[in-house]
């Protein structure tokens, strides 16, 4: 820990892996960057068919690794089956917090940031609504956002995402240590350094990397796993710092009060609540995800009585249940005829 | 009898597994694990305000200051630019039909920059 100062801000591996010849073709599906706000940027994502949902798909990625898990390679990119679905993808990029962003607040990240990604995307559609979808970290801000304003939303796909943080296990026992001083950690480090991230999410299983070596010999002479297993493992060590006040946040007032859940949140004078949610909800999490374990994620409890609420779940860990083989055979077909029927049912 | 072994390995490293959950959630660890990140914190901290205090002395503006000014910029860069789509959208009330209705979702400009001056 002691050295952590000495250290890049973050890793932004694939930047610097795409630079090198036959590097794996890692988030190649075609976007530009339609909006710049600090460091984050939004991606408009190529639609590849002729448009299938009139709305737009609005895609909050986990604030903790690179958004390009959800377009991992060709052939294995959630976003890539939606465009080919015809789709049109927008995803909010988080890049690397700079210096500057450490007072950047909770109030700020979602009104200056995420809100004005969604305006800039309603306009640039000339749409009245949109559907979200938020994945891991990026659902529960996601949750805050249709607290906020349902009615720009026409459905909420949650993606392993945590509502329940007191519930998530190992990493909620960590969190909830009381000696932890969060603040002065903060104040020292300015945002939660990769590093410290990176030790923690691989001392949830620390024999994983056993059982990952035995499989990546016994498969050795498989291109098509090769390719896959070094993909992942290149996002799953493209760490990115996670911005100071929100980190502050996470663990004071969600794993220690578990505020979202209490309905305790607030948003500048604004209370928070999931009860407030009204518009079509549909949960999907992984029955082995050690990350956000089943019972910490959302139930149809947290809404208010009436609302519309499904859920899926997929065996698997956090992100095989989500892009893995099984995912791209029953989940994305799911999703791809679940999101136009919101359209077709409200009309 | 490659079966046997493999059922061996596999029971080795779930023991392994247990043991390591038990170390990483047992209180003496956590304690002192949150020990030494708050030591480092405090020492990080007073090299800081050593620094600042020094620069201060100097009458020089330190490496937060800057920070903070910058991210007020930027802030005050982005109300501008809501406060001029506003106006634009207030100027052309005919265009204004047109297109679509005030976004709920537009920030209001008093209190956010406020709240990014505070």
């Amino acid at each position: 820990m002691l050295g952590l100062g000495l250290l890049p801000n973050g890793l932004a591996l694939n930047e610097w892996l795409k630079k090198l010849p036959k590097s794996l073709p890692i988030g190649s599906t075609p976007a530009v960057e339609v909006g710049r706000l600090g460091s984050m940027r939004l991606l408009k994502y190529q639609v590849r068919a002729p448009r299938t949902l009139k709305e737009p798909l609005f895609l909050i990625p986990s604030l903790i690794n690179r958004h390009y898990v959800l377009d991992l390679l060709p052939g294995k990119s959630l976003i890539e089956h939606f465009s080919n679905q015809g789709f049109q993808v927008y995803l909010i990029d988080w890049g690397i917090p700079s210096d500057e962003d450490r007072f950047l607040d909770f109030q700020a990240l979602i009104q200056n940031r995420i809100l004005a990604f969604i305006e800039m995307a309603l306009e640039m559609e000339k749409s009245q609504k949109l559907h979200l979808i938020g994945h891991c970290l990026g659902g529960t801000l996601g949750s805050v956002v249709a607290s906020l304003s349902s009615h720009w939303i026409r459905s909420f796909t949650l993606l392993t995402a945590p509502v329940h943080f007191p519930a998530t296990g190992k990493l909620s026992k960590w969190a909830q240590h009381p000696t932890f001083d969060i603040d002065a950690f903060i104040e020292a480090y300015g945002h939660a350094p990769w590093a410290l991230l990176q030790t923690a999410f691989l001392s949830l299983k620390p024999t994983l990397w056993l059982n990952k070596s035995r499989k990546v010999f016994a498969k050795r002479k498989d291109p098509e796993f090769q390719k896959n297993f070094w993909a992942l493992e290149i996002w799953t060590a493209d760490n990115i710092s996670l911005i100071g006040p929100f980190y502050r946040m996470l663990l004071k007032d969600l794993y220690r009060r578990d505020a979202l859940a209490l309905g305790q949140l607030t948003l500048g004078h604004e209370k928070i609540s999931l009860k407030k949610i009204n518009c079509p909800v549909l949960n999907i999490f992984a029955s082995d995800d050690h990350i956000v374990v089943p019972n910490s994620v959302m139930n149809s409890s947290d809404l208010s009585a009436g609302n519309f609420y499904e859920e899926i779940q997929m065996s698997g860990g956090h992100l095989g249940s989500l892009i893995g083989g099984r995912a791209q055979n029953t989940l994305w077909p799911q999703l791809s005829h679940w999101l136009p029927l919101q359209e077709i049912q409200e009309n | 009898m490659e079966e046997v072994k493999t059922k061996n390995q596999k029971d080795r490293i779930k023991e392994l597994e247990a043991f390591l959950d038990k170390l990483t959630t047992h209180p003496l660890f956590l304690e002192s694990v949150s020990t030494m990140l708050n030591l480092n914190s405090y020492r990080k901290i007073f090299l800081k305000r050593s620094l600042q205090q020094i620069w201060k002395t100097l009458e020089l503006p330190n490496k937060r200051d800057q920070e903070k000014t910058l991210y007020l910029v930027s802030e005050l860069q982005f109300k501008i630019q809501q406060l001029e789509k506003q106006l634009a959208q207030a100027q052309a009330p005919q265009a204004k039909e047109d297109s679509l209705p005030d976004h709920p979702l537009t920030p209001k400009p008093k209190k956010t920059i406020l709240t990014a001056l505070q």
